[in-house]
């Protein structure tokens, strides 16, 4: 990310603020989809995001942690997006295209259906860092640090993400609530 | 798919499914909001009492945010947008439904940072760029607007009471401003240990802008979801039929359908700008076109922007 990209954004530039939009909003917005499950639902918290990002921009300390700190903001826009009631909520689901690279044995079309199902009985904390870890690629540690939450609480959600994935998968299981590691 | 890693691997692969590019009008869009929209920055807000303490900055604080976050609102909805005589003052003491008519309309004064300097600063935290420059000032309903025309392009609201030479601004956040003034048809002047920015220099009344006159405008709830909304504008008091009156620095909106709600704001217009301050602090800016008979909003909240207005009166 550029340094002097951010400093001017920060002083009130919005064409260089534009520039970091278009090079973080496919990040973003993947990020939003893959938290919500919900095409219309992330493009709402995208633009939460970037907007609040807009005014928030000349109290970021630090423009090297510039996406990490808009990532931060992203993922409580989703928080809110999706406790906001919306009539008009999209049912359309975007379906894949291409087959995807690296796709195992186990990836069956019935195991994705089980996957979507499962997914969304997580919490969408659970979500948040099950995605930011698998899918972004963070260390939990760097996910801890992004989301402002311990780092014990990260490994906790994550466990616990898995865990119900895991029993959604065997069953048509409640939801698992977050509990204390042992 | 029963171990760990099995199941690690899958939900990897199955999270690399789905869109992986933001769609056009969701970047466009907030880019077009970002237009329009301030950010928040500490203590830049023109109207500072001299020697705050502590619970008072923080309440101007708040307030900044409290205007800047308004971006993301929508104007029109039934418990922000209270009617002429629905709204009260932070203490509770009641609100004038009009101002004196002379002091109603807006104004304008430029002055440098010099002359600021010269009409006296309570401390060093005063010289502030977003203090001084190239203003506007709407007194209309209760509500007083300034706007920042250069520089930073800062908004500043509140309520204000005008009273025996006195003129008093509240914040949402609670900080009450003082200053005493004189009104001319043609000039207002601001004396006394008010914050700087409307004492520095005379103010002198604006001519009626070529938008002032009553609009009209009508559209559906599907024409108004076209037209682009934020979470939130989806309500009925955002769609239907309206009028649009601007006058003397103020804007009244008038749902004739549906809920059938009126919102009051001061309103400054300056170029092709449109900034209007609703009774809640909210400050919204939309550009516009207009001609004799049309106006048209772009940007800011839904409501404005649907359809063009067409002028049903002087």
């Amino acid at each position: 990310m550029d340094r002097d990209l951010v400093e001017r954004a920060r002083h009130g530039d919005r064409e260089a603020f534009a520039v970091l939009v278009h090079q973080v909003s496919d990040s973003l917005y993947s990020v939003a989809y893959r938290i919500l499950r919900d095409t219309g639902l992330a493009e709402d918290a995208l633009q939460n995001a970037l907007i609040l990002a807009w005014r928030r921009l000349p109290k970021l300390r630090d423009p090297d942690r510039f996406e990490a700190w808009i990532h931060r903001i992203l993922v409580h826009a989703c928080y809110d997006e999706s406790q906001r009631a919306r009539s008009w909520r999209s049912t359309v689901r975007v379906l894949p295209v291409d087959e995807p690279s690296g796709f195992d044995e186990h990836a069956r079309v019935a195991d994705r259906d089980e996957l979507e199902g499962a997914f969304r009985k997580l919490t969408l904390e659970q979500r948040a860092v099950f995605v930011l870890h698998h899918y972004v690629g963070l260390p939990l540690v760097e996910v801890a640090e992004l989301l402002e939450i311990p780092a014990g609480t990260a490994r906790s959600r994550l466990h616990y993400a898995l865990a119900g994935l895991r029993v959604a998968l065997l069953r048509d299981a409640p939801p698992v609530q977050e509990g204390r590691l042992a | 798919m029963t171990d760990d890693r099995s199941l690690e691997r899958a939900a990897r692969s199955w999270l690399e499914e789905g869109p992986s590019q933001a769609p056009d009008r969701a970047v466009e869009a907030a880019l077009l909001r970002v237009e329009t929209t301030s950010q928040e920055r500490d203590l830049r807000i023109p109207w500072r009492l001299p020697k705050m303490n502590p619970m008072m900055r923080l309440g101007t604080i708040a307030f900044v945010a409290v205007v800047a976050i308004g971006g993301t609102l929508y104007v029109f909805r039934p418990a922000q947008f209270g009617g002429p005589s629905t709204t009260a003052s932070p203490t509770g003491s009641p609100l004038p439904s009009t101002a004196p008519a002379s002091l109603e309309g807006t104004w304008e004064t430029t002055f440098t940072r010099q002359e600021m300097l010269a009409a006296g600063i309570a401390d060093a935290a005063e010289d502030d760029p977003s203090n001084y420059g190239h203003f506007k000032l709407a007194i209309s309903a209760g509500l007083v607007l300034t706007v920042h025309l250069d520089g930073p392009q800062d908004t500043s609201a509140g309520r204000y009471v005008a009273r025996g030479g006195t003129f008093t601004s509240t914040t949402l956040a609670g900080e009450t401003f003082s200053w005493s003034y004189a009104v001319s048809s043609t000039t207002l002047t601001f004396a006394g240990n008010g914050p700087v920015t409307l004492r520095a220099k005379p103010w002198t009344r604006v001519a009626p802008a070529s938008i002032e006159g009553t609009w009209e405008t009508s559209f559906t709830r599907d024409e108004m979801l076209a037209a682009g909304i934020v979470p939130g504008e989806d309500d009925a008091s955002n769609y239907g039929h309206f009028t649009l009156a601007i006058h003397d620095g103020g804007s009244v909106l008038t749902q004739l359908d549906g809920p059938k709600l009126t919102g009051r704001a001061a309103c400054v217009v300056h170029g092709s700008s449109f900034t209007s301050a609703s009774t809640n602090g909210e400050v919204f800016t939309w550009s516009f076109t207009a001609t004799d008979t049309t106006l048209t909003f772009q940007g800011g909240p839904v409501t404005l922007r649907v359809k063009p207005w067409t002028r049903i009166g002087p």
